[in-house]
């Protein structure tokens, strides 16, 4: 398992694709310079008004709308380039199961998505520490850590969809389309049946995670109501239970080309 | 015998419509086979199935006599292959695609890397990325991937698709430097029947997934003995002539005014002024041998293609 691993990060080496992981890590706290940027009041109220919670928040709000896009076409390059280069006839005739590539894959596509969010910390962090005279307290950072923590495996229970997309279309336009599909699920966020729309439970899950904090997060102020979280749960779990079962049965049994 | 491969009654249908109809193929070990057909005829499909890419509808698959259940996979580490275009990674060289090869392979030692780039005279584009090679490049790319860890049984699914004719040549000649120097079992697929005819010694002819010819090289030459071909202009009174006047009887009119006389002539000239004295006007008279092209033209009854 070691060796396909090794094999899985050398075939990533000089790939573009790897710019994805900076740009996921970067665009929410862009995003959120702009809000920031965008607000009435003048800068040296903004320094000592906006607080740590206050970035740390916009940041992962937008962080889960665009991140789970960023996995997406990340997940569908790694399955697809494999179709799309011929390299699956030959990946497919080693002495072990097609069951190991396809779980060194999906290390591999963790291991990226862990990353995207830890640079999306790093790089809050350091905005944050340009833009607020407010201390950033250890209990704030924790929160925040945590609940990143919290959406790697939300993300990571999401991206078998996409992973399904890619091995049955073979291509990489259907991940990329389904990634495109999951950033405009940001328009119907604020809609009750926005828990049923797997495109939107990456936001949803951090808006509950962050409400749970119990402290003044202004995230919350774009919604409502808080969203029906059980309901969200019931179609994570069937989303992501119906892919990964689908994908394993596709990726073992079909035929190549 | 010692069969390296055997496939007893394949069957794959698509759509239903049947791409490989009851297969039996028979690879003896140390021999290098040649599997032809037009293009569309089921060669990959086959391949595709020994190579367990794709299921078969019904039958069986034999290697190294021993027959393969399914997610079997330890036989694998004795096959090499290239099936269709040879896959690489274009943002990685010629020796990290080995390397990812040896990586999944589980061979211990990296040298191999260095002298299988060797034996395809790839050892001067080591540093360049894949997606600057010729397609020709890549197939030796292919070939020294498929040879990295010495397999037993070699499969090469059109190894000569794209290059020109001095690459097929080189192609051609390292296949026939691996079967002498490691007997090396190859099988190797490909609609350019001269190829197969230069290097086989056995050829099986596949023509809408049937199987219709399986014969070993020695056989093949015999079936096509040597003949005499005539051009005349009246074709009706020449095979009057060699009738009654030469007592051939074993010859055809192929087309009007070609005549192939397969009785054995000692004497050529001796033939040529009989024919002249009858008043036979004939514009060639040569000695020529059936091509495997002839011999799979008269099987398959029609034009090959490629």
């Amino acid at each position: 398992m070691v060796n396909i691993l090794l094999a899985e990060i050398l075939k990533l080496k000089r790939s573009k694709i790897l710019l994805l992981i900076p740009l996921g890590g970067l665009i929410p706290v862009l995003l959120m310079l702009l809000v920031y940027m965008d607000s009435q009041a003048s800068s040296i109220i903004k320094t000592y008004v906006f607080g740590w919670e206050y970035f740390l928040d916009v940041t992962l709000y937008y962080a889960n709308i665009t991140c789970p896009a960023f996995f997406a076409i990340l997940a569908g390059y790694i399955f697809t380039r494999e179709y799309q280069l011929l390299t699956i006839n030959s990946l497919f005739t080693y002495s072990f199961s097609r069951m190991k590539i396809f779980t060194a894959k999906m290390i591999i596509i963790i291991i990226l998505m862990t990353v995207t969010f830890l640079l999306t910390i790093f790089f809050t962090m350091i905005f944050g520490l340009l833009l607020t005279k407010n201390r950033l307290l250890p209990d704030t950072l924790l929160d925040f850590v945590k609940i990143n923590i919290e959406m790697v495996f939300i993300n990571i229970l999401l991206i078998f969809l996409a992973v399904l997309v890619s091995i049955l279309v073979k291509n990489i336009i259907a991940p990329i389309v389904l990634g495109i599909i999951y950033i405009f699920g940001y328009a119907v966020l604020n809609r009750s049946f926005s828990v049923y729309v797997p495109s939107c439970l990456s936001s949803l899950f951090a808006t509950y995670f962050t409400s749970q904090l119990g402290k003044n997060h202004p995230v919350m102020t774009h919604f409502e109501l808080l969203p029906d979280i059980g309901t969200a749960f019931h179609t994570l779990i069937i989303v992501s239970s119906v892919s990964f079962i689908a994908c394993i049965i596709y990726y073992r049994y079909s035929d190549v080309g | 015998m010692e069969y390296v491969l055997r496939t007893h009654d394949l069957v794959k249908k698509y759509d239903n419509k049947i791409v490989v109809d009851h297969l039996n193929l028979n690879v003896k070990k140390g021999e290098i086979y040649g599997f032809i057909g037009k293009n569309g005829a089921g060669k990959s499909t086959s391949i595709k199935m020994i190579l367990g890419l794709i299921k078969p509808l019904e039958g069986t698959i034999e290697i190294f006599g021993e027959t393969i259940k399914p997610r079997q996979y330890k036989h694998y580490e004795r096959i090499g292959s290239i099936v269709d275009v040879a896959g690489f990674y274009p943002n990685l060289t010629a020796i990290e695609n080995l390397e990812i090869h040896r990586l999944l392979m589980g061979i211990p030692d990296k040298k191999c890397i260095n002298s299988c780039i060797e034996v395809v005279g790839l050892n001067k584009e080591t540093s360049k990325k894949v997606k600057d090679y010729s397609l020709g490049m890549k197939q030796r790319l292919g070939i020294a991937r498929a040879l990295l860890y010495q397999p037993e049984l070699l499969i090469l699914d059109e190894p000569t698709n794209g290059l020109d004719p001095v690459g097929m040549k080189e192609i051609r000649e390292l296949i026939l430097r691996l079967s002498k120097r490691s007997q090396m079992t190859i099988f190797l697929s490909t609609h350019i029947l001269s190829e197969v005819q230069q290097i086989s010694s056995t050829i099986g002819i596949i023509h809408k997934g049937v199987l219709i010819e399986e014969i070993c090289f020695e056989d093949f030459q015999k079936k096509n003995s040597q003949f005499i071909q005539l051009k005349v202009v009246n074709d009706r009174m020449a095979a009057y002539v060699l009738e009654k006047e030469l007592n051939i009887i074993d010859y055809s009119v192929v087309e009007p005014g070609v005549i192939r006389i397969y009785d054995v002539i000692e004497d050529t000239s001796y033939l040529n002024r009989k024919l002249i004295e009858n008043g036979i006007d004939f514009k060639e008279s040569v000695t020529m041998k059936n091509s495997l092209e002839d011999y799979f033209v008269n099987l398959t009854g029609g034009e090959i293609n490629g």
